[in-house]
């Protein structure tokens, strides 16, 4: 029994030293990139008010992406937090509306190199999101709560522009929901009705571009550093739904700095990775 | 390539125009007027009840809108609008104003006095006050009184288990909610709830689901459930008057369902529509009744509640320092 106990563990052993040996060539990067901006915000939201709220907010993205195996560098996944809040006040200034915001995507990428500076990625991404709205002045309708799941087509250009010695890279993202669901209470439907008493019927809402439609682009130039790489760009989401005859749009314009950086720090110019860390950023 | 091109172009435009916003009035007194009126024609729940001619009432007006007139003649004439729906919870809040309709209690006696219940006969100087809740023990000790003047106070489990030990030896208590203007309405079902041995239905409420008079959606039970640990079991009075609005309509709605309880006083002032907000170009804020509420038996609570029994402030009792309604609770509290 011990004989046997002993053989299996050395066979175990010298299959995992094995595999060992043929991974330690190759490993997968994450590339992270997290941005910070600033941006002017538009909110519509007529379970709130009939008028659009117009104001200031900051935001948060953190995304990490890498190659689903170190054997096929065409497919990538990639995936995204973001964190929004922002300060609005209608067109007369005389109330304000705070929002604050959070989502969750998960993507997958196919890349294609048709040239050597360039590379196009298309895929699909999913998300779920949520969304609080507060107007204080308002008296049984202060709030309203954007929840929504989506799944999107998404789109990337990247292209490595030569420029002397310094390889500015130029990304552009697009991001458009194509089916999902969402929350949209009736127009007359107090919060109160629908969480004390649990009247939630019309609550819920199968979304797709007839009746959401909505585009999340940006515009992102990055330049490498010597050992980090800097981000600086625009954002511009545009979203328009339409749920229980009401029309609720949002629109963010931000200008946003961050960092792309690898789970191991390779970015820069001066600290390449190395050829067995495969990146999906390359 | 280019067909592909059209295609994709004049799809992008099919769904664009699938949803269009609704268009925004100008921010002149024309504008404005055309927004409150049309926020009131869609939403207000009570046009159709109470029977108003909204239509009528827009060429009334439309008439007396004047781009050159200034805001504070703008104001008083949206607020003579307004006043027209005849509702305790509609009003037009500005920088400077907050309109509001009160002969829902000004026609109305007002049967209720201060001087008197703070008066040595009732609670005098001896009192206690947590929470909104003044309460003592009145008619010789017998009888437990407690005044909740505004349903905005919130109170808990363990003050009113307090109150309750405080009363374990009265024959019955007294809820006097007189000038009670309203407040939380989830606080009306937490009041309730210590007087019912049994989760019931006390009544029923609907909200808009369209823009026409009639479009509600199916009514949904409103329930008063009986609170898990502290039940009062004695019998109890409930005193109302005009002045006994909104959340406390709603309070006593839920009351006259509950077992050994008896409504004493005048007929409630109603707000039996629960109010919600908008707002119009010039940023003027509008709050009106948007989703209205019903008693167990369907019945709208709008215009307020009757008492079981009607009792009024009698004025040659008032000279003597007696309060008409107490005396009526105490009386049958003793029998």
């Amino acid at each position: 029994m011990i004989k046997l106990i002993t053989s299996i563990g050395l066979l175990l052993c010298s299959v995992s030293l094995f595999s060992q040996n043929n991974d330690i060539s190759k490993y997968r990067l994450i590339n992270t990139s997290d941005r910070l901006g600033i941006s002017r915000v538009e909110l519509l939201d007529p379970y709130l008010s009939p008028l659009e709220y117009s104001g200031i907010g900051i935001n948060y993205e953190h995304t990490g992406q890498k190659f689903f195996s170190t054997e096929n560098t065409n497919l990538s996944m990639e995936r995204k937090i973001k964190a929004s809040v922002a300060y609005s006040t209608n067109p007369q200034q005389t109330a304000a509306m705070m929002y604050m915001g959070a989502a969750y995507n998960w993507g997958m990428f196919y890349h294609f190199r048709p040239a050597s500076r360039l590379q196009l990625l298309a895929g699909g991404t999913a998300d779920i999101g949520i969304g609080y709205k507060y107007l204080p002045r308002n008296v049984n309708n202060p709030v309203n709560v954007d929840l929504a799941t989506n799944l999107n087509i998404a789109g990337k250009v990247r292209y490595d522009i030569p420029f002397h010695q310094w390889p500015v890279r130029l990304n552009y993202e697009i991001e458009i929901p194509v089916l999902g669901y969402m929350f949209v209470p009736q127009m007359g439907a107090s919060y109160y009705e629908m969480f004390e008493l649990g009247s939630l019927s019309n609550a819920f809402h199968l979304s797709s571009l007839h009746n959401k439609l909505a585009s999340y682009k940006k515009l992102i130039f990055d330049f490498p550093f010597k050992h980090s790489t800097f981000r600086l760009g625009v954002d511009m989401a545009k979203l328009k739904y339409k749920a229980n005859d009401m029309v609720f749009t949002q629109n963010n314009f931000s200008l946003q700095i961050g960092l792309k950086y690898d789970l191991y720090i390779f970015s820069g110019r001066k600290k390449l990775a190395p050829d067995n860390f495969i990146s999906s950023d390359k | 390539m280019k067909k592909h091109f059209l295609f994709i172009l004049l799809f992008g435009v099919f769904l664009s125009s699938c949803i269009e916003e609704p268009e925004i009035q100008a921010n002149t007194n024309e504008g404005n007027f055309e927004a409150l009126w049309s926020i009131i024609d869609k939403k207000y729940c009570y046009l159709e009840y109470k029977n108003i001619n909204w239509d009528s009432i827009h060429t009334t007006y439309k008439t007396k809108v004047n781009n050159k007139s200034g805001y504070l003649e703008f104001y008083n004439l949206m607020a003579d609008m307004l006043a027209e729906l005849k509702d305790g919870h509609v009003n037009l809040y500005t920088s400077f104003a907050v309109s509001s309709y009160k002969k829902w209690y000004t026609d109305y006696p007002a049967n209720f006095s201060s001087d008197l219940l703070y008066s040595e006969r009732y609670l005098g100087n001896k009192y206690y006050s947590v929470s909104g809740l003044r309460y003592g023990k009145i008619s010789n000790n017998n009888i437990g009184y407690i005044y909740y003047g505004d349903f905005s106070n919130r109170f808990g489990d363990t003050n009113m288990s307090y109150i309750f030990n405080y009363f374990k030896d009265c024959k019955g208590l007294i809820i006097d909610v007189r000038n009670n203007g309203g407040g939380y309405l989830d606080m009306s079902e937490q009041f309730a709830s210590y007087f019912f041995d049994k989760e019931t239905i006390t009544g029923y409420m609907q909200h808009k689901t369209g823009d026409g008079p009639t479009d509600f959606s199916k009514p949904q039970e409103i329930k008063t459930p009986a609170h898990k640990s502290l039940q009062w079991q004695l019998p109890v009075v409930v005193l109302t008057n005009r002045m006994s609005y909104s959340a406390t309509n709603a309070f006593v709605v839920r009351m006259k369902m509950a077992p050994k309880v008896t409504i004493v006083g005048d007929k409630t002032g109603g707000g039996g529509g629960l109010p919600f907000s908008s707002e119009i170009p010039n940023g003027w804020m509008v709050r009106f009744s948007a989703s209205p509420m019903y008693d167990a038996q369907m019945q709208h609570t709008e215009w307020g509640i009757d008492p079981d029994i009607k009792v009024d402030l009698n004025a040659a009792d008032k000279e003597k320092g007696y309060d008409t309604i107490i005396e009526k609770a105490i009386e049958i509290l003793n029998r």
